[in-house]
């Protein structure tokens, strides 16, 4: 029978389908761009945030006041009482011979990115650091390290002496008693103490700074006993002591004239004239600059003086009287920001300059700033270089005025040359980025630009300056200063569907309002928590979409990220938000341009960003207990708590939450939602959207946030159900396979061995095409078969184009058993229908061209055939090519579908196939079920199920072993594949009737579903899934997906370990179905698809050539010397997914 | 005085009896006063206007310690002008009892300036009376009974209040009976030295049998009483007052004008008797001797016992300076406290002590630290003892 080509399954000879299909996939196409489109122009270009103008115009206020004329009280003046007792010492303080004059020695404050910044920068003009590094505190006189090193391998890497400081300070809090009391202990206790610090100062530290305050003078003597034995441990360990010999009443504690001669060096610090208990006034006044500088440097030798100069400001704020220690940079900034009149505003007067001005949210927080810059600093080194004192030091990195680097360069001895002077009056300030105000809401300040000072030469050699121009560095501001009892809880990282809900449950029972900054991505996938959130009352922020950070993100990515997150809030709670919070936080002031551009952004898209200032790092899980004693330790100086309700295990944080609402509580503290730290009410910062405001974009937005969170569940859910589908089928065939295990050993030894007569005689059928390498071998292996009755060989030469014809035809010239058939081409299915009717037995056997078969084979299939009501049998294929990597994954794969999915269709009786590659039939059954045809590409299932629809059983003969060559490259194994499954396609369309047929049993109702659904449907789901999974891998929450990923990896290796234990062979080899896995469900996702996509567009013509031509790719390439004469012509259908 | 085991069921009885005819019972928690042991506390060093109240500084003080407290004393000056809210809600959400120096003086609060605007004579005058009902409506709000002191230590000299400042001599001069006896001005004489002139000016001239009679004393009690009536008048019942004079007047008054028996306001006027006794204060070889715990308390224990049969009486204040000369040790000095307050059997009447942890600086550069942990055996000593059972550490409400 000719083969009509135009009948087969799926045929579409005219095209009209895959017209069809083009079509409605260049409209889907179109349809799909533009909704993407128009979702993404309503995240960017679609309406901005609609806040309240009061929200819009929140940005910290600053007025400059005039210069008030407050009567100055005279400098403090404490060294003028010790200079009268000094008088017997005589005035020895003008040295003759200056040396080692060259020290400078800068204090950098590690914890500080700008005191750092400055310290790499400016490393070459310094020889000595001194870093904050220990504390002695309380009685016990515990030595405390709060150190970073980035500072100290800074100083080792450049060269610098690096000298950590030892305060007697914890907190702001001056522990006297620490050093008084250790002061008396008695000289062992000392001396363990002193050894214990040595052996704990940090590795490169040439020496250590000495710096007390607050101690009773009663004990002068006691402390330069312990400052004395302090030096010789140095000194024994080769360090320096270097003593701060402070101004002011602390001076009278010390005997200055005893600690000169046991220590290395004397550090004055001649700044801080005015300081926190004082009212506003200058930090270094030229009276008691030098007042100080004769008082200290009658002590010790000259050389042996460091200076410290200040170049910082102070500001005070009169209100409150408190004071705040700021930078240069800083100052500026308030100035600018405040409108200050840099002429008449800033008083230059006092050699200390000043100026005044007003802030806050009413303007009622009157401010005194007080400040020293480069030209303070030149004047002060003129005052002392006729002192010839050891070196100077810069009181600190971070905050000093730029130009003090160029005022370092002059020579203070000679009046300064124009051209120095003119760098002097620069005002560039780009070095550090300033901050101002008070409080956890942040904004920026203006656009940054440079300004100047006016610079004279007074006749005694002294600089003048005046403010001409002052300028605005890049700055920060600063608003929302609670006060004293006001605190704020906010979460960040949520909603999470674990941990959320149980901090909600905790603030309800506490009736206690929080703020929650969410993630896009996590709002989208639990809208109902965030929707909880804002109905318990709680405000919602904004924290992006996917936490990235957006100092490191373009304009655009900011704004789509920010715009996106807000746009589901509002879709999902019905209200705005004006909060942002940038991801990794901000922590003090910001260090980076990027930090400051970003906030910009934020700022500009009418966001009220809102930092930390209490933050316990719940994130780093360190224990409920220190999150708790975080919160504690930070609150005195903070007011807003960052904690976190998502993105890890959150249980130690809500397990602190209840303590720290309490503790709170119990110190007297308001837990108030952020709004009320701003005077906001609630429908100011989440404005209420109304019907008539909701644009179409912004509606539409929402929809498609809908549609991509029902996609992304969806996808989930899928595969939790497949998921549980698999393990079901495997294990339901274990059992089964497993029963008819023991069914097979049983008959076995019910009927050994069959007497030889009772075989009947076989005709083999063979169709070849293209087969010269292998049909020999072929051929002989079925001879060679211990067959006891007789067996006739019919090879059907489908028209091929090699020698094909000539081997059989040579074998068939010396072997009567063998005949060669040769017809045109007409495909393996009328070979196979032709062969069928040359054959002169009632039993058949079918076998590939390319199949080794066992010598048993043929007996133990045809002993199948005894039951009269088998029509068909199926035979064991094994992979022949084992060594290859390719053959090997395959071998595994064969092993599993016959032990286990074979054996336990057989017990079911419902075999799907019986793989042309090796099997037998009845001749009456074949045709009654014939003829053989090429409507299918899968003939042999057609056939089968052909067979089960006649009532014939089909059985599984599983010692019927035949060895076939698997494909050995991946392109082959595609093609192969995509054939098996086209054809199990066509064979499935063909007989859909058969499936959920009341009449077919567990085929019917299992074995084709089963095609159906793990064959077909979940190959080709899965890539799919994966993408969609990926995709929320990339969105952050892939940490669900691993335990689905390795279960089903498991389940693999586990069915392998099953299938091998039932085939007898070593267990060992099981671990390659993980890789096999790997490779599989891309290839097979692949393979499915295609073949929808040709059973749709039904373009069987075109492909069937193009398979032909693939066919024969194959052939050459299989053609190698390790694999000779392969052919990919396996049509056996296996579950490969199972 | 003792306290028998029937007769506090019965007044209890008696006093719900007469509340439930009257009225409801009052809108505030009543403290109990302890039947064994006594109730712990301190002044937390709460700075300028001792009214600078943390909540760290309770926990720090409770950290050091190993004790809570019951009660925290602080300050409520008149300067400030107004009921310490906030501060009472601090201490009472630590869970404690406080106890303010109602102190009428201004700012800056230097010692030994004398009388300022709020001068007695003034409160009496009714001058104040605005700010007092202000103070007390505020008062009347907190949920539960507490302590004011009054205008404490008034038979010194360094407090504005102090009878010193309004007149030294008899209100109603009264002709001694018996002109042979030792005066107290030449008994006192004979025990300092002084000649009598300068004891004279001390004291004026008044009779010792009548201590009621002298000005300034006098016009301290009027003072109290005026308060004390204008606050209750306002509703604030739920304060204990407390009368606190010096363990030791000076100058000194056992049998003077300046005793403190011439400055109690009656018991009307009085819930709880209180004392401030303070060791030395310095740690200077010049100044005053050591004393020892014991010698400081003995006899005016006795004294307050005598002003009333049985109100419970407290430490109001107590603390010593940290020394490291010779034979000063703040440690055994605060043991010997510990062990002469917590003896039941000889101050019966003692139930509660407040120790003051403070740290100041003195003109003469030197620092005088009464702060717990001024020294590891100070610290020692007083967490070894306050940790005996018999010092209650929260209060116990009725």
């Amino acid at each position: 029978m000719p083969p009509d080509q135009e009948q087969s399954v799926f045929a579409d000879p005219k095209g009209i389908r895959r017209r069809v299909l083009q079509l409605t996939a260049f409209v889907g196409g179109l349809f799909l761009i533009g909704a993407t489109s128009y979702f993404i122009w309503g995240l960017l270009i679609g309406p901005q945030l609609q806040l309240p103008a009061v929200v819009r115009e929140f940005h910290a206020r600053f007025k400059a006041l005039p210069p008030a004329k407050i009567p100055l009280r005279g400098a403090k003046d404490d060294w003028r009482r010790i200079q009268l007792g000094q008088k017997d010492r005589g005035q020895s303080a003008l040295p003759s011979v200056p040396k080692n004059t060259g020290i400078v020695l800068g204090y950098v404050s590690p914890w500080d990115p700008a005191s750092l910044l400055s310290l790499e920068r400016h490393a070459d003009q310094m020889t000595h650091v001194a870093a904050d590094w220990f504390a002695l505190t309380g009685v016990e006189g515990t030595l405390k390290e709060d150190a970073s090193d980035k500072a100290r391998l800074l100083c080792v890497r450049k060269g610098l002496g690096f000298l950590p400081i030892l305060r007697n300070l914890d907190g702001d809090a001056w522990q006297p008693e620490a050093v008084e009391e250790l002061a008396h202990q008695p000289e062992a206790e000392r001396g363990a103490f002193l050894e214990r610090l040595v052996n704990r100062l940090p590795p490169g530290a040439t020496g250590l700074i000495l710096e007390l305050s607050q101690l009773d003078p009663t004990y002068k003597d006691e402390y330069s006993r312990l400052i004395k034995e302090m030096a010789d441990q140095l000194h024994a360990a080769g360090k320096e002591l270097w003593f701060a010999a402070p101004t002011g009443a602390d001076f009278d504690a010390f005997d200055l004239n005893a600690i000169a001669d046991s220590v290395d060096r004397l550090v004055a610090a001649l700044y801080d004239e005015n300081s926190e208990p004082d009212d506003p006034g200058p930090l270094a006044s030229s009276d008691w600059f030098q007042g100080w500088l004769k008082t200290m440097m009658v002590y010790g030798e000259p050389s042996q003086w460091v200076i410290g100069l200040g170049t910082y400001a102070n500001d005070w704020r009169k209100d409150n009287h408190t004071v705040e220690q700021v930078g240069f940079t800083d100052a500026m900034a308030r100035a600018s920001l405040a409108g200050i009149d840099p002429v008449k505003g800033v008083d230059c007067e006092e050699d200390s300059p000043d100026f005044n001005y007003l802030s806050g949210p009413d303007q009622n927080e009157e401010h005194e700033l007080w400040f020293l810059d480069a030209v303070t600093l030149f004047n002060q080194r003129r005052l002392i270089a006729p002192f010839h004192p050891g070196g100077i030091g810069l009181y600190r990195l971070g905050q000093e005025d730029p130009a003090v680097w160029d005022a370092l360069r002059m020579n203070p001895e000679k009046p300064p040359d124009l051209q120095s002077l003119a760098k002097l009056s620069q005002l560039n300030l780009d070095e550090f980025i300033a901050s101002s105000g008070n409080g956890d809401f942040i904004s920026v300040g203006g656009e940054a630009h440079v300004g100047d000072r006016h610079l004279e030469i007074h006749s005694d050699g002294e600089v003048v300056e005046q403010y001409s121009k002052l300028p605005m560095p890049e700055s920060i501001t600063r608003q929302g200063d609670p006060g004293l009892h006001k605190v704020a809880l906010t979460f960040d990282d949520g909603p999470d569907p674990k941990w959320t809900p149980k901090i909600l449950e905790i603030l309800k029972e506490k009736k206690a309002p929080a703020s929650f900054f969410v993630l896009g991505t996590q709002a989208q996938h639990y809208p109902d928590l965030l929707e909880q959130i804002v109905r318990d009352g709680h405000e919602v922020g904004n924290h992006t979409y996917t936490h990235q950070n957006i100092a490191e993100e373009s304009d655009e990515q900011i704004e789509l990220e920010l715009n996106a997150t807000t746009r589901l809030i509002e879709a999902v709670t019905g209200r705005s938000t004006a909060y942002f919070r940038p991801p990794f936080g901000i922590d003090g002031t910001p260090s980076q341009p990027g930090e400051v551009r970003s906030l910009r952004v934020v700022r500009d898209l009418g966001y009220l960003t809102v930092a930390e200032s209490i933050d316990p790092d719940d994130w780093e899980r360190p224990g409920a207990q220190a999150i708790f004693d975080r919160v504690k330790n930070q609150r005195a100086t903070g007011s807003v708590i960052l904690m976190h309700d998502g993105g890890g295990d959150r249980s130690q944080t809500v397990e602190a939450l209840p303590e720290i609402i309490d503790w709170l509580r119990s110190r007297g503290d308001v837990i108030v939602p952020l709004g009320d730290i701003i005077n906001l009410p609630r429908d100011t910062v989440m404005p209420p959207l109304r019907e008539e405001n909701q644009p179409l974009s912004a509606r539409y937005v929402y929809g498609a946030f809908s549609v991509m969170r029902f996609l992304e569940n969806a996808a989930w859910t899928l595969l939790v159900i497949v998921t549980l589908l698999a393990l079901l089928r495997v294990f339901f065939y274990c059992l089964c396979a497993r029963r008819q295990r023991q069914r097979e050993q049983f008959s076995e030894r019910l009927h050994p061995q069959p007497p030889p007569a009772s075989y009947p005689p076989v005709s083999v059928l063979l169709a070849a095409y293209n087969e010269e390498r292998v049909i020999a071998s072929t051929i002989r292996h079925l001879l060679d078969s211990d067959y006891p009755a007789p067996i006739e060989i019919i090879v059907v030469d489908d028209g091929s184009k090699d020698r094909t014809a000539e081997v059989v035809g040579a074998i068939a010239a010396t072997e009567p058993r063998v005949r060669l058939i040769s017809q045109q081409n007409g495909g393996k299915a009328s070979a196979l229908d032709h062969a069928l009717g040359l054959a002169s037995h009632e039993t058949i056997v079918m076998i590939d061209a390319d199949t080794m078969v066992a010598p048993d084979g043929i007996r133990q299939l045809v002993t199948c055939l005894s039951d009269p009501q088998v029509g068909g049998v199926s035979g064991y294929i094994r992979v022949g090519n084992t060594k290859h990597w390719l053959g090997s994954f395959q071998d595994l794969e064969y092993t599993a579908a016959f032990e286990i999915d074979r054996r336990a269709q057989d017990f079911l009786g419902c075999i799907t196939v019986a793989p042309g590659a090796l099997s037998a039939f009845r001749r009456k059954a074949l045709l009654e079920a014939g003829p053989i045809t090429n409507e299918t590409l899968a003939e042999d299932t057609d056939l089968t199920l052909q067979l089960h629809r006649l009532g014939w059983k089909v059985v599984f003969a599983s010692k019927a072993f035949a060895d076939t060559e698997a494909p050995e490259s991946v392109k082959a194994l595609v093609s192969q594949r995509f054939r098996w499954a086209f054809g199990t396609l066509q064979c499935l369309w063909k007989h859909g009737d058969l499936t959920f047929n009341p009449s077919s049993g567990w085929l019917g109702w299992f074995a084709l579903p089963s095609v159906w659904v793990f064959q077909m449907g979940v190959v080709a789901l899965t890539p799919v899934l994966d993408l969609i999974v990926l995709w929320s891998l990339w969105l952050g929450r892939g940490v669900a997906i691993w335990p689905y990923f390795i279960a089903s990896l498991l389940l693999d290796v586990l069915l392998a370990v099953i299938a091998l234990s039932m085939a007898g062979r070593p267990l060992r080899i099981a671990w390659r179905s993980a890789p096999m896995r790997l490779l599989y469900r891309p290839l097979l996702g692949y393979v499915v698809w295609k073949c929808i996509l040709k059973a749709l567009g039904g373009s069987w013509v075109r492909w069937s050539k193009l398979d032909r031509t693939a066919a024969a790719i194959l052939q050459k390439e299989q053609r190698t010397p390790i694999s000779p004469g392969a052919s990919a012509k396996t049509d056996q259908h296996l579950s490969p997914d199972a | 005085m003792k306290y028998s085991s029937i007769n506090i069921p019965l007044s209890v009885l008696l006093l719900g009896a007469a509340t439930s005819v009257l009225s409801a019972a009052p809108p505030y928690q009543q403290l109990q006063i302890p039947e064994k042991g006594a109730y712990t506390g301190a002044y937390c060093d709460f700075s300028d206007g001792e009214d600078q109240v943390t909540y760290e500084a309770l926990e720090n003080f409770q950290q050091l310690t190993g004790k809570p407290m019951a009660l925290v004393a602080l300050g409520s000056f008149w300067g400030r002008g107004a009921f310490p809210t906030e501060q009472v809600q601090r201490v009472r959400s630590y869970g404690a009892v406080p106890l303010l120096f109602w102190s009428p003086w201004d700012a800056p609060y230097d010692e030994k300036r004398g009388p300022d605007k709020f001068a007695l004579t003034e409160i009496i005058a009714g001058k104040w009376d605005a700010y007092i009902d202000r103070w007390a409506d505020e008062a009347a709000k907190v949920p539960c009974q507490f302590f004011v002191s009054f205008a404490c230590e008034m038979n010194g000299t360094w407090f504005p209040w102090s009878g010193w400042f309004y007149g030294k001599g008899p209100r109603d001069p009264v002709k001694p009976k018996n002109p042979e006896n030792t005066t107290p001005s030449s008994a006192l004489a004979k025990l300092t030295g002084a000649d009598d002139d300068s004891v004279n000016s001390w004291f004026g001239k008044g009779d010792i049998k009548n201590p009621s009679t002298w000005e300034g004393p006098e016009t301290f009690k009027k003072a109290w009483r005026h308060v004390v009536d204008r606050v209750r008048s306002r509703g604030a019942t739920n304060i204990l007052w407390v009368f606190q004079p010096n363990n030791y007047s000076d100058p000194p008054g056992y049998m003077s004008w300046n005793q403190p028996a011439a400055y109690y306001p009656g018991a009307k006027y009085v819930d709880w008797l209180g004392l401030s006794v303070y060791g030395k204060q310095t740690n200077s070889q010049e100044d005053d001797k050591w004393s020892g715990f014991t010698s400081l308390l003995e006899w005016p224990y006795a004294e307050m016992c005598a002003l009333d049969p049985d109100k419970p009486i407290m430490m109001a204040e107590w603390g010593v300076a940290e020394s490291h000369l010779p034979n000063e040790e703040k440690g055994a000095w605060i043991a010997e406290a510990f062990r002469e307050m917590g003896n039941a059997a000889k101050y019966p009447r003692l139930k509660a002590a407040i120790f003051w942890h403070e740290r100041w600086q003195n003109d003469d550069g030197s620092y005088s630290n009464l702060r717990v942990n001024s020294s590891r055996a100070s610290l020692k000593a007083y967490r070894d003892n306050v940790a005996n059972p018999f010092w209650i550490g929260r209060p116990v409400w009725k």
